[in-house]
């Protein structure tokens, strides 16, 4: 089920009244699973046996390592739930790709091998619930936390349904004690919830689903051959509000849904645009996923420490990875590595940890601030051509584009991206500017939305905001971009 | 209930009713002057169809006015006067309804020029986009007052089409809605509806002296040779009383290379901008 859609519409306002005239916290939990298994089967139900597989493995696991006080079978029981966690990452997501990859390779050599291909849909949010339990396993392990025998809970954990799909990555030691107590509803909780939701559909209806009408345009082969530049530099930019409208837009209606419910789940984004380096932009952008690389692959590999020969290819394991946990396909590859080499710099100059606090924290912005936030707003950008590019030769004829399409013969005609029906690129703009005012004056707040003006003034905002996204929203149900992931 | 749940539900109930009222308010605004919309960047087509039926409102002097699909859009775009092209899923009966305004308001009325190529011209009501480009911008109160039995039948088919007589319903995020529940028709037919509903907008005309001009935008080359010159159509008006409308309608039809379409039916706009006084031109010559 997509939050975007006119079944969530229905489905979130009856669980919302049942689950808080539940009393008993159990019961609760029975019921919260019991949507959420509903919310995810929507999509598919074939695959909610892979959620509930993926759970009970982990369960199981986090029990046996706690009936045992020997560290080999913790090692192998460790071990087990590494393998059925990233087995069903392999085999459901990137078992074509190595397979083509290795026919391929093997053709270069003269050896003509017939690929087995498996064509299975990717369900939705396996990258996101394996890790997730994933991390509880592994925290049991390193005695970060003690497990849970309570079966229904742990289902619960796995399965809420605001984060099942897309996030964010929770931890158990943060999201199971939410699930085992008694939760309470507060007002000033809920309408901070509505509030976070509002913000969220703002950023995916109106901003993410608008861009990519111009998106794919831009990125279509035929229209990168003949383009100007300055086309396929606007086309870069509006992915980069795309891919964060649509991404982070999901995570704050999961938060928001989840405050609803009296659940707190982390904040993924803070604002990654107003970066003034890469090593602040990776702190900024899906924050539950790079502090899940940093905490379970890093710093196991050895961090910063050892040789600088080490660290190094710490920084590129873990960038490479990451590229690569966002899909079967060497363009995500090559994004980590490019982000990684501009990460590398600031790390031999160590400068990779400046830029804790959010820009003009102190009440200062300096033209140098600024301008440093625009250069890595560019470099960002140009990593996205990567991300989005169906493959690394479109990519490249994409970068190449922009470099070097310049003169009459290509088309600057930005009407080249106008189809009827959709909002023109002057007011996606404008919308575009809207965001950035309102993320810019709110910055410090983790809640964009949640704040007062006198008179009442921020309610005023908010139902402007509310009819923008009636009026220009785009309603098609496009799905959410990290669903594929 | 806890005092936090029912401040909270009151809360809601509040904004719901606010966000109601403001809506409804919108939206009959917007329905009776589409043209502050659109200048907002308001990205629904079906406002630029109220907008067409809201300039066919309009007391003005005017001898010719021009209705057609979206190629004949790209010939003579849309100048809020006269000039009132729109799209071909308005179907004949649209272009009925526009002509039945522009008689009451244009003075000085002589020609209608319906333009439409003729993979379009004979569409059904079940296209895709019908709720878009038909049922939102002409379903009012007002057009239900004439509306036969062969626009009520399919209304009746779909008894929910009928809220969208109220303004604010258009209004919702609602598009693209599912209306095929027939067989598409074939690109060299004309659906009984689209020869229904020629037939009265001839009619029309007749009984107000006003001159019914068909006329077909250019064609590409390959449907010209696909649909042997749209012969099922000139087989389908033969004998008919549309057969003198159609006569100088077929000789109407160019063809211009593949090549320069953007799609099926479209030119590309640059084509088009070197080329458009040849098209018109070309395209009026039987009616000289």
């Amino acid at each position: 089920m997509l939050f975007n859609s006119a079944e969530f519409l229905v489905f979130f306002p009856i669980v919302f009244a049942i689950y808080w005239s539940i009393r008993q916290v159990r019961i609760q939990n029975v019921f919260l699973l019991i949507a959420s298994y509903v919310f995810y089967g929507w999509w598919d139900p074939r695959f909610l046996s892979l959620v509930v597989f993926s759970s009970l493995v982990d369960y199981a696991c986090g029990i046996g390592i706690l009936n045992t006080n020997d560290d080999r079978r913790k090692r192998a029981i460790l071990t087990l739930s590494l393998i059925t966690n990233l087995g069903l990452l392999g085999l459901f997501k990137y078992y074509g790709f190595f397979a083509s990859e290795l026919a391929l390779q093997a053709g270069r050599l003269g050896v003509h091998i017939h690929p087995v291909t498996l064509h299975v849909v990717l369900p939705v949010g396996i990258s996101f619930y394996t890790f997730q339990t994933l991390s509880y396993t592994i925290d049991v392990y390193k005695g970060n936390m003690r497990p849970t025998r309570d079966l229904i809970s742990f289902l619960t954990y796995v399965a809420f349904f605001p984060q099942l799909v897309a996030g964010p990555i929770e931890r158990a030691t943060s999201l199971l004690p939410q699930i085992t107590k008694r939760r309470r509803f507060t007002f000033d909780g809920a309408v901070s919830g509505v509030e976070q939701v509002l913000w969220g559909f703002f950023k995916k209806i109106v901003i993410a689903d608008n861009c990519a009408h111009f998106v794919d345009m831009a990125f279509s082969s035929d229209r990168i051959i003949e383009a100007h530049g300055m086309v396929l530099i606007v086309g870069a930019v509006l992915f980069a509000f795309q891919i964060y409208g649509d991404f982070s837009g999901y995570s704050d209606i999961a938060i928001g849904v989840s405050r609803m419910l009296g659940i707190e789940l982390m904040t993924n984004f803070s604002y990654p645009y107003f970066s003034r380096s890469i090593g602040e932009f990776w702190r900024r952008w899906h924050i539950s996923l790079s502090t899940w690389f940093r905490d379970y692959l890093y710093i196991p590999l050895g961090g910063s420490r050892g040789t600088s020969g080490q660290a190094i290819r710490n920084i590129f394991v873990i960038f490479l990875v990451s590229g690569f946990w966002h899909g079967a396909n060497k363009t995500f590859i090559a994004w980590g590595a490019y982000h990684a080499f501009l990460f590398l710099p600031l790390y031999l100059l160590g400068h990779n940890r400046n830029d804790l606090q959010i820009i003009g924290s102190d009440g200062h912005i300096s033209v140098r601030d600024m301008l440093r936030l625009m250069v890595t707003f560019v470099l960002v950008c140009i990593g996205w051509v990567l991300f989005r590019a169906d493959n690394l030769h479109q990519a490249y004829s994409y970068l190449l584009g922009v470099f070097t399409h310049y003169g009459e013969h290509y088309s600057f005609d930005l009407r080249l991206f106008q189809m009827r029906n959709q909002i023109s690129l002057g007011v996606l703009g404008v919308m575009i500017l809207i965001l950035l005012a309102i993320e810019w004056t709110n910055r410090r707040r983790d809640n964009t939305l949640h704040f007062k003006w006198y008179f009442g003034g921020h309610r005023l905002l908010q139902f402007a905001i509310l009819m923008v996204i009636l009026f220009y929203g785009e309603f098609n149900q496009t799905e959410f971009i990290y669903f594929h992931f | 209930m806890d005092k936090d749940m029912t401040r909270f539900l009151l809360w809601v109930a509040k904004a719901a009713l606010v966000i109601f009222i403001a809506f409804v308010a919108l939206s009959w605004v917007g329905y009776r002057r589409p043209g502050l919309f659109v200048g907002l960047g308001y990205p629904k087509v079906w406002l630029n169809v109220v907008e067409r039926i809201r300039a066919a409102e309009k007391d003005q002097v005017a001898d010719t006015l021009f209705i057609g699909d979206s190629v004949s859009g790209q010939l003579m775009p849309l100048d809020h006067r006269h000039v009132l092209t729109s799209n071909g899923s308005v179907y004949a009966i649209g272009q009925y309804l526009l002509t039945k305004r522009a008689i009451a308001h244009f003075k000085g009325l002589k020609v209608v020029l319906f333009m439409s190529v003729p993979n379009v011209i004979g569409h059904k009501f079940e296209r895709r986009n019908t709720l878009d480009n038909f049922v939102k911008p002409f379903l009012s109160d007002e057009d239900l007052e004439w509306a036969d039995s062969t626009l009520t039948d399919k209304l009746d088919s779909t008894p929910s089409l009928y809220w969208y007589v109220l303004p604010p319903m258009k209004f919702l995020p609602i598009s693209e809605r599912n209306l095929e529940n027939g067989v598409y028709k074939r690109p060299d037919e004309l659906s009984e509806w689209a020869i229904h509903w020629l037939v009265e907008l001839k009619r029309l005309c007749a009984s107000n002296s006003v001159r019914l001009i068909l006329a077909s935008p250019p064609v590409g080359t390959a449907a010209m040779e696909k649909y042997n010159g749209w012969a099922h159509i000139r087989e389908q008006v033969a004998g008919t009383e549309l057969e003198g409308l159609f006569e100088p309608y077929f000789r109407s039809i160019a063809t211009y290379p593949d090549d320069e379409l953007e799609d099926a039916v479209h030119w590309k706009q640059d084509f088009v901008e070197r080329k458009r006084p040849e098209m018109i031109a070309r395209m009026l010559a039987p009616f000289k």
